[in-house]
């Protein structure tokens, strides 16, 4: 990490300062009683000054979309909110990495959406490095690059669509491929020519639509 | 029918400032055998609804009919109601307390105060069910991998010979695999034994698989209750709602916004690609 082993205890807390994690259930790691002193927690702890402190509370909450939520009670917010205030949390300590272990796992298909709009947005916006872990497969297609386990080894690298492409391997791994993906998928097998590894709605009605007016 | 739902309505923290109505004048049937899916977005009172079926919750007005009695009735035993509806709830491996697979399992049918025999045979029947093999009876249930754990912990339900089986999304946390055998295990015991099963979910792709019909809940309040495909076709009332369709119900409805004659109601990858292949067969 930043050319630190992590191996070494004297490097830890330097290490933790920056690469931040998120982890599955949002009510396990919210402990303050108001949002803008949850996410306070992190600098506070790392000797920042309380002017910046609440600099970076603000700063933190706006880039999650959180900012009108800051005077509230955390019980009272959505899991995909809760999820957010966690991440915010993570950006009041300025990492340079963030690791979401299955940050959706507990959400509703729109706390998901929020979550994931979210991690990408501070990725391009603030260049946070992002390692997202998940089992759902249409989370992954945004990313740059996808590691697949198994049995605590690396058994496939590459961009979705590399990943996606190969529907047999994946399968063989207790993964899935995207909905859309495997449709394509299913077509290409019955002999029609549409490439491999889609991983959009768009990009397969492109493809239907290329073949039909190729048969004109 | 098997449960009547008849103008169900709950309030938390009734007669005091904190008062919330959470489940709203709900009225439906479901019959033996069928298979339901209820969706709905976090806090739309899913697993309120559900926590009424089996008497843990009770409504604070209206009445609920189990095989035609009234569970509400003075003279009505809701320890029998609990065995019949058996209620799986969500992250249900969180609940297995046992030394050992077998023993956790025992624990329902035992409490129903069946002899020992039968206890047993129970207890290996629904271990059976979930494809738990003999090799992991007398395995401590924390060594278990995550979809193992949530197996047993179904079986322990299973024991107890319930005639419906209501599941608090079974499938989450659970990576595809593991989504995908829990599934095909509770299909297959519905296909076999006529269990009538009542799915919560937050995956449209899962109900659209299985369930016979869904119901949305929103805000407290049932609003569509329909055969599967036609509540997909709701697809923009859905949205609204913060759920959704299956991504290939949106591939059908792209193709027919770009002037394709193709049906918009494929909810599964196999229902759309014969829709799509009659539409690549077919000339111009």
């Amino acid at each position: 990490m930043n050319g630190l082993n992590t191996s070494e205890e004297k490097n830890l807390w330097d290490i933790r300062q920056s690469a931040g994690m998120v982890f599955q259930n949002p009510d396990n790691q919210i402990i303050a009683t108001v949002v803008e002193e949850d996410v306070g927690f992190g600098p506070e702890n790392l000797g920042i000054p309380t002017e910046e402190i609440w600099q970076r509370v603000e700063k933190s909450l706006e880039a999650v979309g959180m900012l009108e939520f800051r005077h509230l009670s955390p019980n009272k917010l959505s899991g995909g909110q809760k999820q957010r205030v966690a991440i915010a949390g993570i950006m009041a300590m300025k990492p340079e990495c963030i690791v979401l272990d299955e940050p959706t796992a507990m959400l509703d298909p729109n706390g998901r959406k929020e979550v994931i709009a979210t991690v990408r947005e501070l990725n391009k916006t603030e260049n946070v490095t992002v390692l997202l872990i998940t089992h759902h497969m249409d989370e992954v297609i945004f990313a740059d690059r996808v590691f697949v386990m198994e049995h605590g080894h690396v058994v496939m690298e590459g961009t979705p669509r590399e990943i996606f492409s190969r529907v047999e391997d994946i399968k063989r791994y207790r993964m899935d491929v995207p909905q859309v993906t495997e449709l394509a998928y299913e077509l290409s097998k019955e002999g029609y020519d549409i490439p491999a590894g889609l991983l959009t709605v768009e990009e397969l009605v492109a493809a239907i639509d290329t073949l039909k007016k190729s048969q004109k | 029918m098997q449960i009547i739902f008849d103008k169900i309505n709950y309030v938390y923290s009734g007669g005091t400032a904190f008062a919330r109505h959470a489940i709203k004048d709900i009225s439906f049937s479901i019959e033996k055998g069928e298979f339901i899916g209820l969706i709905g977005h976090t806090g739309s009172g899913k697993s309120t609804l559900i926590q009424h079926m089996n008497g843990l919750i009770k409504a604070s007005s209206g009445h609920i009919y189990f095989n035609g009695e009234d569970i509400y009735d003075n003279s009505y035993k809701l320890k029998e109601l609990r065995s019949k509806v058996g209620l799986v709830f969500q992250y249900p491996e969180h609940q297995l307390f046992e030394t050992t697979v077998f023993k956790d399992v025992l624990f329902g049918p035992t409490n129903l105060g069946l002899d020992k025999l039968e206890c047993e045979l129970r207890a290996y029947e629904a271990l059976k069910m979930v494809g738990i093999g003999d090799d992991l009876l007398d395995a401590s249930p924390f060594e278990l991998s995550g979809g193992q754990k949530r197996r047993v912990a179904i079986a322990g339900v299973l024991a107890m010979k319930p005639e419906v089986l209501i599941l608090d999304e079974p499938t989450a946390g659970l990576d595809p695999k593991g989504r995908d055998d829990i599934l095909e295990q509770i299909a297959k015991l519905h296909r076999e034994s006529g269990m009538t099963i009542i799915l919560v979910t937050h995956s449209m792709e899962d109900v659209a698989n299985y369930a016979d019909r869904l119901f949305v809940m929103n805000k407290g309040e049932l609003v569509l209750q329909h055969s599967t495909k036609e509540v997909f076709a709701h697809y923009q009332e859905l949205e609204k709602m913060h759920l959704a369709a299956p991504q290939v119900t949106y591939v059908m409805n792209a193709l027919k916004d770009r002037g394709y004659a193709v049906t918009t109601d494929a909810t599964t990858i196999t229902e759309a690609k014969n829709e799509i292949l009659a539409l690549l067969r077919a000339k111009g």
